[in-house]
């Protein structure tokens, strides 16, 4: 079914305006009438507000100032106090001019010609008002206020003295003229004048009071008086010339007192006796009177209009009320009515309308409505029926779509669920993928915080990218940021290209590159050992060049900007200073131990060469006795061997192969034995201080040695400081702990110490001759003035004490040499050095067991006892001796040598045969032992040590001192 | 009040008090009031030596060119001086003299001249000094114009004076002025007739006084300059300021009084101002912060006036 054509002509809708417009029309005119009230209105209430209201409060403000600055201006008349004359400027100030400016601001005021008038007469009232009461404050407190007191003070009171002045003089010379009773008559006369002239003048004087008039007669009496009185001295005989001329003088005075005294009273009694109060009376109050009458009556039209107003405008609301109920009324009446009108005709079709809407909705409509009406209905339910065919078409057309759709969806999710089941799998595999990711990364993480090395990742190009593990030491980079920063920026340039050189090696070789090098650190200048190795991955970043999009965009998408790729490697750095701060020492150490056993071995072969020598040469002394040159030179030979045999001794103590004799001793009771001889030594510029710990404990050391050791510190220290200075010898007790290890020699374990300090103030020593201190023949004094052997002896003797020696020194600063010896706990028995009982040094017959595995020496030792008067026997080694001690009882002494070969050595040998044969004297001979020293504390008291090379004297005054001990000692 | 009656005489003046006098021609006016000045000089000086008085220096005060109102103002002030000389002297006191009415010419100066010096010969008369009109050494009046030597007739008669002329007496002529300024400025609804006194300021000499007030003079020359009237020519430049005394500025301001007065009869402005009274003991400093109201009131009246208009008088102006 088709729709019929739409007509141009639309009655309903033209119904519909119209209808519209009219009740809008009606609501109009209600407006209108409404806002040409409001208007009416509103002017009412701003005429109200604005002018009516204020004009007749500025005129009561007009009024209440000028009555406030009357009262003022009387109060200051009348009072004097100047806070009057503040609140008469108060009430011009804050009252009375803004209260006019505010009625000149009124536009009604000015509207009308009366009004404006009113205006101008009230602001030249004002003016006026104003101008006279200045005046009167002005002139208040003048003394020409009072004309008539002003007078009196100026002419009056002058004309008075001078009546005085004349009697007195009158007075003085009639008091002169004596004895006459009619003088003295004339005298009282006299006095009785002046006394009415004081009377008149006191009079008058109070006629300037108030109340003044009750005192002119009293004036007038005494004038009168006065006047009699003057008449009758006039008239007298008695008055000499003079006097009659200050009569005279007097009468003309009184005539300008008179004239004056009137005039002063006349001004008293004149209205402008008080001229501010006249002024007041007859000018400013006036004035105030027509100013407060025009206010008041600017004030009460100004009221009057305003209940004019007030009415007007009630009467304006009331108007305005009404016609506005009226308005509502007719419009609601006017759109009942059409409203009902239109509802007839457009709901009836409509109603129809939708009854085939619903019914069409239900499927149930089959044929079109019929079209009852011309108008926009009829057009409605035309287009309705041509709905009707369209949508029975759409609902064939829909059934067919949705078989078609649902054979579509089941497939879709078919395939959707295999997606589905696809990408769950791959979740589960992601899923345990980042598992161990997070994994590996933690395990990474607590590998970074373990290891003690610094990692980092650097590029090619000398960049750091990753700090991996900064380690728990962080002077190698410091606390700055390093990520980001070029190795340029970081190290000195020569390093930063050594690092690189490491970097781009590992890079081209893909092997780790292994480096060690010194950096200089916050903390000093550091040894590090890197490992570099290249890495798998490279690093991208945006490079700098920018890529043109196709379409013109500069900078273009990110997928278009170029990347380059940084190729980088992995750097472990180890921080190794103590390793090679130990491999330095260790070197050091064995190069001290190289040299000592190299030169303790020369020592010990030249000490028996020299054994030989010196026995034989002693030998063959003997028989030269009886030929002076021969003997001289083989003294000669005889001095030279024993040169040799000091030089070995020091040799055998740097090599710490001398034989030591052990004992406890205590090095404060050491060092103050020796003070006298390091005084000579040290010499008069030298100055030694001791700081000795009072309570010290013993050490192991051989005092002997230690004395001579202590001795060749103290002339160093004396060569160090040839212009003299200060020695300071310090013994304390110190515990070596391994927190220590830093501060000391790595080689000294930790434990208890006894430690001595020589400490110069010298010139010092650098670095390298630190260095070489302790080197036998080194030395830094002049040729011929030092071996070179002092410290290295010294050095000996420590270690071989089981002890250490440490340097510090600076050039210029002086130097501080420490020794440490270990410490013994319990106090030994300190062993005193035996003493020959007599100088024999002849033997007893006495057998003396020899055992010495060199020949040649055992040949001179058993000759050198047969000289002494001794009976040797003599075997080659221990095993022997031994035997020949079980064999022979009658050996006294057994004087072994110390190092043999074979199991047992002379130590052992004495021990076993101290053992075996108690109270068997032993005498140790040596130039070179194995022992570190030998603890006498562990032998019997019947032990000796002779140092090879010895000379027959010395051998023989060891078996005396042996031979003669006591049992008990031993 | 020394001079009370002078001022009451401005403003007789002013109300314009009857009185008759024969009509002299000018020139011969000006001859009688030179020969009679000189007249004047020589019996005050005679006067003077036998009071033994101090003689007064010629001072030119910068002001010529004057009009008869000016030289009838300065003989009104030579007359109560000598007026007060006779009371001081004589006890006696003469009544106050007719002032004259409308327009003021030499005649009336000569005739207020004529009667302050019969009263120096009275004195002279009684104190029986009998070369009288005699010639007298020391005449240097005739150099000087009619108005300075009635300046320094007036200086010299103020040292013969028990009573000096005192700061107060400048005090109260400039209160006068302000009282004329006022009423001056009634004309005009907006104005301030009488403004705010300055702060006091201390440590003011007369010379202090003298140039402020100068510039009220000068400010009263610019108004009758607008108005289009004769004014007196003033030219300060030249004065010894160091030199000045009360008696000085007493004179500068009785000129101002005299020009004030003369513009008030000129306007027609009925109501006098109010007559000032002694106002008691006054320093410079006094005058000079009252001088300072006068000097406000005159800006003020110079600022309503138009230039060529004569100013009209308002409604509301008395």
């Amino acid at each position: 079914m088709t729709a019929s054509p739409v007509k141009n002509s639309r009655p309903l809708r033209r119904q519909l305006l119209l209808s519209h417009l009219s009740v809008a029309l009606v609501g109009l005119i209600m407006l209108g009438i409404a806002l040409i009230a409001t208007y009416d209105l509103r002017a009412k209430v701003i005429g109200l507000a604005s002018e009516s209201g204020p004009m007749a409060q500025a005129s009561f403000q007009l009024l209440t100032g000028i009555r406030h600055s009357l009262a003022s201006l009387r109060g200051w008349i009348t009072l004097g106090d100047p806070r009057f004359l503040d609140g008469w400027r108060e009430a011009w100030q804050e009252e009375i001019q803004p209260a006019l400016d505010r009625l000149k601001n009124c536009p009604r005021f000015h509207a009308q010609d009366c009004a404006a008038r009113s205006s101008r007469e009230l602001q030249a009232l004002l003016a006026d008002l104003r101008e006279s009461q200045w005046w009167v404050q002005d002139i208040v407190r003048t003394p020409g206020n009072e004309p008539a007191r002003l007078l009196y003070n100026r002419d009056v009171e002058p004309s008075a003295a001078n009546l005085h002045a004349l009697l007195a003089a009158l007075f003085q010379s009639e008091k002169e003229q004596q004895g006459d009773p009619e003088r003295k008559a004339l005298l009282a006369q006299t006095a009785e004048l002046q006394d009415a002239v004081s009377t008149a003048r006191l009079s008058l004087r109070e006629t300037l009071g108030t109340g003044g008039s009750d005192h002119e007669h009293g004036f007038r009496e005494s004038l009168e008086f006065v006047r009699s009185r003057l008449g009758t001295l006039a008239e007298s005989p008695l008055l000499a010339d003079e006097q009659r001329s200050l009569l005279l003088l007097f009468q003309d005075e009184l005539e300008v007192f008179v004239t004056l005294a009137r005039e002063v009273i006349q001004l008293r009694q004149s209205d402008g006796w008080n001229i501010a109060l006249r002024t007041m009376v007859q000018e400013t109050d006036p004035l105030a009177d027509r100013a407060m009458a025009l206010a008041v009556a600017t004030a009460t039209q100004a009221q009057t209009r305003l209940e004019q107003e007030i009415l007007a405008a009630q009467t304006a609301t009331a108007i305005t009320a009404w016609s506005l109920l009226l308005m509502i009324a007719l419009m609601l009446v006017a759109a009942c009515f059409l409203s009902r009108l239109q509802a007839k005709a457009i709901a009836l079709p409509i109603t129809s309308l939708a009854e085939a809407t619903q019914q069409l909705a239900a499927g149930r409509l089959r044929a079109d409505i019929p079209v009852s009406a011309d108008n926009e209905i009829g057009e409605l339910t035309r287009s309705f029926n041509t709905l009707r065919a369209a949508m029975e078409e759409a609902q064939e057309k829909s059934r067919e779509t949705n078989i078609l759709l649902e054979k579509r969806v089941r497939e879709r999710t078919m395939q959707l669920e295999a997606i589905n089941r696809s990408l769950s799998r791959e979740i589960v595999e992601r899923n345990q993928t980042d598992h161990a990711l997070r994994e590996s990364e933690a395990r990474l993480r607590a590998m970074a915080r373990a290891i003690p090395d610094l990692v980092f990742v650097v590029d090619e190009e000398g960049c750091y990218r990753e700090i991996l593990a900064a380690g728990q030491d962080r002077t190698a980079v410091g606390n700055t940021p390093i990520r980001g920063k070029l190795l340029s920026e970081i190290h000195a340039p020569d390093m930063a290209r050594f690092f690189l050189d490491i970097i781009h090696r590992a890079l081209q070789t893909r092997q780790i590159q292994v480096a060690e090098y010194e950096l200089v650190t916050a903390s000093g200048r550091r040894w590090f050992e890197s490992r570099s190795a290249p890495l798998d991955i490279r690093f991208a970043e945006p490079s700098p060049i920018t890529t043109l999009h196709p379409q013109g965009d500069l900078f273009g998408p990110p997928e278009l900007r170029r990347f380059t790729a940084k190729s980088a490697a992995i750097v472990v750095a180890r921080d190794i200073t103590q390793r090679k701060h130990a491999e330095t020492r260790l070197r050091q150490a064995q190069k001290m131990q190289a040299i000592g056993q190299l030169t303790g071995g020369i020592a010990h072969d030249f000490n028996n060469l020299l054994a030989i020598i010196m026995g034989n040469l002693e030998l063959l002394n003997e028989q030269l006795t009886t030929q002076p040159e021969l003997y001289e030179m083989a003294q000669q030979a005889l001095r030279a061997t024993d040169r040799g045999a000091k030089l070995t001794q020091r040799l055998l103590a740097f090599s710490r192969r001398q034989p030591l004799l052990a004992q406890a001793t205590d090095l404060n009771k050491l060092i103050l034995g020796m003070l006298e001889l390091m005084r000579r030594t040290l010499g008069a510029n030298i100055r030694i201080e001791t700081a000795l710990t009072s309570d010290l404990d013993q050490t192991l050391v051989d005092p002997a040695q230690f004395e001579n050791a202590l001795l060749n510190l103290v002339i160093n220290a004396r060569d160090a400081m040839p212009q003299g200075g200060r020695l300071t010898l310090t013994t304390t007790n110190t515990l070596i702990e391994e927190k220590d290890g830093a501060a000391t020699p790595t080689e000294m374990p930790p434990g208890p110490y006894v430690m001595l300090a020589v400490t110069d103030t010298g010139v010092g020593m650098t670095s390298e001759s630190l260095e070489r201190a302790f080197e036998p023949f080194f030395t830094t004094k002049e040729t011929g003035k030092g071996s070179g052997l002092g410290l290295s002896m010294v050095y000996g003797l420590v270690k071989q004490s089981n002890g250490h020696i440490t340097i510090q020194s600076e050039p210029g600063r002086g130097t501080t040499i420490r020794l440490y010896l270990p410490r013994i706990a319990q106090s030994a028995r300190a062993v005193t050095e035996p003493r020959a009982a007599d100088g024999s040094i002849q033997g007893r017959d006495e057998t003396i067991l020899v055992v010495e595995d060199d020949a040649e020496v055992r040949r001179f030792a058993v000759s050198a006892l047969r000289g002494l008067g001794y009976k040797p026997l003599q075997a080659a080694d221990a095993a022997t001796a031994l035997r020949v001690l079980e064999t022979t009882p009658r050996i006294a002494l057994l004087f072994t040598d110390i190092v043999m070969p074979g199991e047992m050595d002379g130590v052992r040998l004495a021990t076993e045969a101290q053992r075996r044969y108690p109270g068997l004297r032993v005498l140790l001979t040596s130039g070179y032992t194995e022992h570190a020293s030998i603890d006498q504390a562990e032998l019997t008291a019947a032990i000796e040590i002779l140092t090879k090379p010895y000379r027959k004297a010395d051998l023989g005054r060891k078996l005396r001192i042996l031979l003669d001990r006591d049992e008990s000692q031993s | 009040m020394v001079f009370g009656l002078l001022v009451a005489g401005f403003i007789a003046l002013a109300h314009g008090a009857e009185t008759s006098r024969p009509l002299l021609p000018d020139a011969e006016t000006d001859a009688m009031l030179a020969a009679e000045i000189n007249a004047f000089s020589r019996d005050l000086e005679r006067l003077r030596r036998f009071m033994g008085a101090p003689r007064a220096n010629d001072l030119d005060i910068g002001i010529h060119d004057l009009m008869p109102r000016d030289l009838y103002f300065q003989t009104l002030t030579l007359w109560e001086q000598t007026d007060r000389l006779s009371f001081e002297i004589l006890r006696t006191r003469a009544k106050p003299l007719p002032t004259p009415t409308g327009a003021i010419g030499p005649q009336d100066a000569l005739r207020r001249l004529q009667d302050a010096h019969e009263h120096v010969r009275h004195i002279m008369r009684q104190l029986q000094i009998t070369d009288i009109g005699g010639s007298v050494e020391g005449d240097g009046m005739a150099t000087l114009d009619r108005f300075n030597a009635l300046l320094n007739l007036n200086r010299q008669l103020n040292l013969l004076l028990e009573r000096h002329i005192s700061p107060s007496d400048v005090y109260q002529q400039v209160t006068l002025a302000i009282g004329y300024s006022a009423r001056l400025l009634a004309r005009y609804p907006d104005a301030i007739r009488i403004p705010e006194e300055p702060p006091f300021e201390p440590d003011k000499l007369p010379r202090d006084v003298y140039v402020r007030l100068s510039e009220c003079l000068q400010g009263i020359v610019r108004i009758f300059d607008r108005l289009g009237l004769a004014v007196l020519k003033i030219d300060t430049r030249q004065i010894d300021l160091d030199r000045l005394q009360p008696g000085d500025v007493y004179l500068i301001a009785t000129l101002i009084v005299s020009q004030l007065n003369f513009l008030h009869t000129h306007l027609g402005i009925t109501q006098p101002p109010p007559q000032p009274i002694y106002p008691g003991l006054k320093f410079p400093a006094h005058t000079y912060q009252r001088a300072a109201i006068l000097q406000a009131q005159l800006n003020q009246l110079e600022r309503f006036l138009t230039p060529g208009q004569a100013m009209a008088p308002s409604p509301a102006s008395p």
